[in-house]
């Protein structure tokens, strides 16, 4: 396994941002899912190195992070794309990426110049090599981002919502990055229920510290089977309910005898797990 | 004058105006040298800086002031050539790389990409200071070349030393260790001016009449050259001065690198040694 968690803990103030969870994540494609404040970031950032958890253990790449040397070591096949690349205005795009490909250690200029060739090929900006940073619009950082994650062809990625802000062209691109190497093991969060299902072999679903969920996406979907149905009005049972393209109202809750039940998606799954409190959304009352 | 020309360089390093060669000197075909092998990451930031800063339109102007002050002046007046050789005017070079060292370095401190990366922040930190000694040792080659690639004139037995020519190259490492350890203990844009008013203020309070002082200012007018002949203006020893501002230096490094690591046993106890050979240093320079 590339990322061992075990009854991890951390807490901000008074907040549990993480509350208990255990993982094992190995090649491929796990997605996290999980509403604003569930953790998610947190997580992300413990097995990025960046942020040490209160309580618990993590194993990465068969690493200690909490020892100095290893996590160096761990730093050095570890790729990680914050929310917030923070990247330096003032900058071009293949200055800041050379920088941070000196600071992965890739100290040889002419290797190193090819390697930032690479990433920025591989990111599709190469006819935005030389434009400032500034300039960049919020797709295109958040592609030069993924090109720093991508520096050295790392074992591990973590990813915090990366497909944010990526128009479908450099979504479909994405995808096809991420999934390019079987045997690397990608960790990403997102919003995007699509992209769970179109990228990941394992969902995991957070919320509020602890785990909800963890499985495949067809698994996932299949936790909400009987609980999705399709009438012409919303009915009592129904926790969400939304009027579809075809003009018919698609419920999710408990639905009435006789309901006509549809295949539930991934999102309708989710949808039931984190509930409608997590939701911000009023329950339907009958 | 001097001080109008430190805010334009911090306003033009501000607006990170550039003469647009990056993409030329990116991909210049230079050969790789056969002992180009991988380096430690220090080094290699701070070639990657010495090739960023040397397309930036602030460095060019920087030739430009320098040229000012030297060329001019010793064609003009030998005389003033003298007083700048000696160092006074450099300072105010000093007072420039603070303040853009302040307004730039930070720039590493919120990103946090970086707080994943195996160089740490010391490397970043050891990288600024190799590039800041590397323009001081630059900056002292020139003086060298200058003072002794002249030809003799009359007073030739006025003219600075080593040990004069050392106080301005000393002042731009000190003035760029104490912006780097301003950079990283002021958050934000407002470290380069507080870098400025400080260093100021550090000068004009020790330099002041009746203090008996300035030894211990980083900045001293210890000669000026006359036509009526060479005049000392202040008593003391300037190689224990010299020494004092190289301490003041190694207790900058010290302190930064004390912020970026934490609090190690050795760092601490190098970094009492260098304060009391910096005391012993001062005390030796005062008349």
């Amino acid at each position: 396994m590339s990322v061992r968690v075990h009854d991890l803990h951390k807490t901000f103030r008074r907040t549990h941002a993480i509350d208990g969870i255990d993982l094992d994540l190995g090649p491929g494609v796990t997605g996290m899912l999980g509403p604003n404040g569930a953790g998610k970031t947190t997580l992300l950032r413990i097995l990025a190195t960046v942020l040490a958890p209160d309580a618990g253990s993590v194993r990465l790449m068969g690493g200690d992070p909490s020892r100095p040397s290893e996590r160096t070591d761990i730093r050095r096949r570890l790729g990680y794309l914050p929310q917030e690349v923070g990247a330096y205005p003032g900058f071009s795009v293949r200055e800041f990426i050379d920088y941070i490909a000196v600071l992965k250690e890739h100290t040889d200029r002419g290797a190193r110049r090819r390697e930032v060739d690479r990433v920025i090929h591989l990111v599709n900006l190469d006819d935005k090599a030389y434009t400032t940073i500034r300039t960049l619009s919020g797709g295109m950082r958040r592609r030069l981002g993924l090109a720093c994650a991508l520096l050295g062809d790392p074992r591990l990625l973590v990813l915090d919502e990366p497909a944010a802000g990526l128009d479908p062209q450099q979504r479909l691109r994405f995808r096809e990055l991420v999934t390019a190497d079987p045997s690397r093991t990608v960790v990403l969060s997102t919003h995007q229920t699509e992209d769970v299902v179109a990228l990941c072999h394992d969902v995991v679903v957070i919320d509020a510290g602890r785990l909800l969920f963890r499985g495949s996406p067809v698994g996932l979907a299949a936790s909400a089977s009987g609980r999705v149905w399709r009438s012409d009005a919303r009915e009592p049972g129904a926790t969400l309910a939304w009027v579809a393209g075809d003009g018919s109202t698609r419920q999710i809750g408990d639905p009435p005898a006789g309901a006509d039940l549809v295949e539930p998606t991934v999102e309708d799954a989710y949808l039931i797990l984190v509930g409608a409190t997590a939701l911000d959304l009023e329950p339907a009352r009958a | 004058m001097e001080i109008l020309a430190v805010i334009a360089l911090v306003l033009v390093e501000r607006a990170r105006l550039d003469l647009h060669l990056r993409k030329w000197w990116s991909r210049l075909p230079l050969p790789r040298p056969a002992w180009a092998v991988a380096v430690p990451v220090p080094i290699a930031l701070a070639g990657l800086d010495v090739r960023r800063w040397a397309v930036r339109l602030t460095v060019a102007l920087t030739a430009f002031w320098l040229f000012l002050l030297f060329a001019r002046p010793f064609r003009a007046d030998p005389y003033e050539g003298v007083n700048s050789l000696v160092g006074f005017y450099l300072a105010f070079f000093g007072l420039g790389v603070l303040a853009i060292v302040a307004a730039t370095s930070g720039r590493d401190r919120d990103a946090e990409i970086q707080s994943a990366l195996p160089a740490g922040p010391r490397s970043r930190v050891l990288g600024w200071a190799g590039l800041l000694a590397l323009l001081a040792i630059l900056e002292y080659g020139l003086l060298l070349a200058s003072r002794y690639g002249l030809d003799e004139p009359a007073y030739a037995e006025f003219l600075p030393g080593p040990w004069e020519l050392a106080h301005g190259p000393l002042m731009l490492l000190g003035g760029g260790l104490l912006g780097l350890l301003l950079a990283r203990l002021v958050p934000g844009w407002i470290a380069a001016p507080v870098g400025v008013v400080l260093g100021i203020a550090w000068v004009v309070v020790l330099s002041r009449d009746g203090a008996g002082t300035p030894m211990l200012a980083p900045l001293i007018e210890w000669i000026e050259f006359r036509e009526d002949g060479l005049v000392v203006l202040e008593p003391g020893s300037l190689a224990w001065h010299n020494a004092y501002l190289l301490g003041l230096c190694g207790l900058g490094l010290v302190a930064v690198l004390l912020r970026e690591a934490g609090r190690r046993r050795a760092l601490i106890t190098s970094g009492a040694v260098v304060l009391v050979g910096t005391i012993a240093a001062g005390a030796q320079a005062l008349p």
